[in-house]
């Protein structure tokens, strides 16, 4: 297997598309998803960087899907890719659930800069003799 | 509490002759100042702590009744804990009878007059529910008198009655009550009544002929039906800028023969108009919920066919980049619109009010109106003063959509050709925007409308513009007008209070920050950004 470094979960397949243009350009190892169970289990076996969360009104399935892969995976970034924006910085508490969020529609360097600082995190995180805390 | 429902056929013609109407709460007090029975809106007949009444009690009671007329201890006013005044009238058979708007708890008994011994030492027991269901038992009880031999023509009743302390009694009746007899004419009514009256263009004295004095032709209707003893009728009968709400009951005698007729009047012009007001709102809240999730929709293809433009343009040869910029504006245009619509599924606003020039978001939209205004061929001419200008409190955003509302509607009424004047002015403890256009006008009959959320004279409007910019000026404290002469322009003008006239709990400092809205500020939010440790 792979490792993916990003996976993402949107039920819009159009989005879904765009997404992996987006991967491919970029470079990025990862795997999509439409699906909220499928993407918790991606994140237990890939470990990614950074999972990259559909928001929807109300806005408690993405927060809730983010939570459960913060939990198998701690070490995930998230970041909400949301129409709704104002609705998650109201009910998301940063404190509980650190997270970036892009709102849509959005510009394709914009998320190809938040994936590539999230994986340059990561990547210095894993170098032999990484001192925690050091960004 | 014992309830029951007292059956001889006098008390039950009394009791549905009350069953319609509303106002005061009546109670019967024995010689001791104790309240002994209830009577409740569904015509119930309580008793208190004691032994419900029996019949022949209250058959003494009824009898007590007319002497009420006779009664010349004068009606006294006395108040509840709560400062409710109550009418009193001693009666003379002992005990008293006491009126009041509301129910009154509890009875201040230490305060009511002096009375005679009772006759029979009777405590029956007996609440009812208005002073014209009084007056009804003493017509009723009236009428009993003429049976045997006593001349008792339904009016007398009233005519002997010390109008003064009627008067008094009846005037603590927040409705209006007026009694029309058989032959049609005024028996009685309450100073509401005869204010009410005057109000309604109504000019008719006691003693003279109801029907034709200008009473709306419904409610002469009600009275009308109410003689002729069928039933009551009950409707809602709006006069110009006014709703009344009415009841006209029959006085039905025993063996059904119809004495008179009580019409209760009620204003209820505004607890009407706040129901229209939670009405309008709850049509503005669906509509920004439609809009709320219309706008998510629509923003994932949208996402993903700005996205694909993008992609595009890195492949493509250099020729075409113009027009996929192009293709993006006009896609990123689409997005800018169900962003205003997303605002209004907030209309208490999720953002921070802010203190703002006024004129910032006004030149923000102009260039957008400039270009509506280009394509309808119609003249823009804008006054926006320089220099120093008052500060508003509330949302820029807001400011604007209110703009782009008000013009868009006089462009497109306008149609092809006109002027579109936009003026901002300082009024000194307030700033006034005018949308002036030289359109065709609003046509009387729908400018009661207008601010109607889903009314519209447009084949594809929602309806919602007025409505919505009504709701977001309210929210910043200030008011909108339109004025029209009908035919050749409409004016449109937004008042909003300046900031130094509104509490101060406004940040200034964050003016710049919250107002300003770069092309990547929705990426920026403090706190989600680079800045994140």
């Amino acid at each position: 297997m792979i490792r993916a470094d990003v996976i993402a979960i949107d039920d819009d397949p159009g989005i879904r598309w765009l997404l992996q243009e987006i991967f491919a350009i970029g470079g990025v190892k990862h795997a999509v998803t439409g699906l909220h169970l499928e993407a918790i289990e991606l994140a237990g076996q890939h470990r990614p960087a950074l999972a990259i969360v559909d928001v929807r009104l109300g806005g408690t399935d993405g927060v809730e899907v983010a939570k459960a892969i913060k939990r198998v995976s701690p070490e995930t970034e998230i970041l909400f890719l949301t129409g709704y924006g104002e609705n998650v910085r109201a009910s998301v508490n940063q404190e509980e659930l650190p997270y970036e969020l892009i709102e849509k529609p959005f510009d394709i360097n914009v998320l190809l800069g938040t994936i590539r600082a999230a994986c340059g995190r990561r990547h210095r995180m894993e170098q032999p003799g990484h001192v925690a805390s050091s960004y | 509490m014992v309830h029951r429902r007292i059956t001889s056929p006098r008390w039950h013609a009394f009791q549905d002759s009350l069953a319609a109407c509303s106002g005061l709460t009546l109670w019967v007090l024995d010689p001791q100042g104790d309240v002994i029975a209830t009577h409740d809106p569904r015509g119930n007949l309580a008793g208190s702590r004691r032994e419900p009444a029996d019949e022949s009690r209250l058959a003494t009671y009824l009898q007590a009744l007319p002497s009420l007329a006779g009664c010349r201890d004068g009606v006294q006013v006395v108040h509840g804990p709560d400062g409710t005044p109550v009418g009193v009238i001693n009666l003379p058979g002992g005990g008293h009878v006491a009126l009041a708007e509301s129910p009154v708890s509890p009875f201040p008994r230490e305060s009511l007059p002096a009375c005679r011994p009772p006759v029979d030492g009777s405590d029956f027991e007996l609440r009812v529910k208005s002073i014209a269901d009084v007056y009804h038992a003493m017509l009723r009880a009236d009428e009993d008198m003429s049976e045997t031999g006593r001349p008792a023509e339904l009016l007398t009743g009233a005519e002997q009655l010390n109008q003064e302390q009627l008067g008094m009694l009846l005037d603590a009746i927040r409705h209006a009550a007026l009694v029309i007899s058989t032959r049609g004419t005024l028996a009685l009514l309450n100073e509401t009544a005869s204010v009410l009256l005057k109000g309604m263009g109504v000019h008719v004295a006691v003693g003279q002929p109801f029907f034709n004095a200008g009473m709306s032709g419904s409610i002469e209707n009600g009275v009308r039906l109410a003689l002729a003893g069928q039933g009551f009728e009950q409707d809602f009968d709006p006069i110009p800028g006014r709703f009344l709400s009415w009841t006209a009951s029959p006085l039905v005698a025993e063996g059904g023969v119809v004495s008179g007729c009580l019409l209760m009047i009620e204003d209820v012009t505004e607890s009407a108009l706040l129901r229209a007001r939670a009405r309008d709102w709850e049509k503005l809240v669906i509509a920004g919920q439609m809009a709320a999730d219309m706008a998510h929709e629509i923003r994932n293809p949208l996402a993903a066919a700005i996205g694909a433009l993008q992609l595009m343009s890195g492949r493509q040869a250099a020729g075409d980049a113009g027009l996929l910029q192009r293709l993006e504006g006009e896609l990123q245009r689409i997005n800018s619109i169900l962003s205003s619509y997303l605002a209004l599924s907030h209309p208490n606003g999720s953002a921070r009010p802010v203190l703002f020039d006024p004129r910032r978001p006004v030149r923000d939209v102009l260039f957008l109106l400039q270009s509506d205004a280009n394509t309808h061929g119609i003249e823009l001419v804008v006054d926006l003063p320089q220099g120093e200008f008052p500060l508003c409190a509330g949302k820029p955003d807001a400011l604007k959509q209110v703009l782009l509302n008000l013009a868009r509607n006089s462009m497109e009424a306008m149609g092809s050709k006109g002027r579109l004047e936009i003026r901002l002015e300082d009024g000194g403890h307030e700033i006034a925007m005018t949308v002036h256009d030289t359109g065709p006008g609003i046509p009387n009959d729908m400018r009661r409308h207008l601010f109607q959320p889903f009314f519209t004279t447009k084949p594809h409007g929602t309806g919602l513009g007025l409505s919505v910019t009504r709701e977001l000026v309210r929210q910043m404290r200030g008011g909108v007008e339109l004025s029209t002469d009908g035919k050749s322009w409409t004016k449109a003008v937004v008042r909003l209070p300046v900031a130094d006239a509104v509490p101060q709990t406004l940040e200034p400092a964050n003016q710049q920050h919250e107002y300003h809205e770069g092309p990547d500020e929705g990426q920026r939010e403090p706190g989600n950004g680079e800045g994140r440790t």
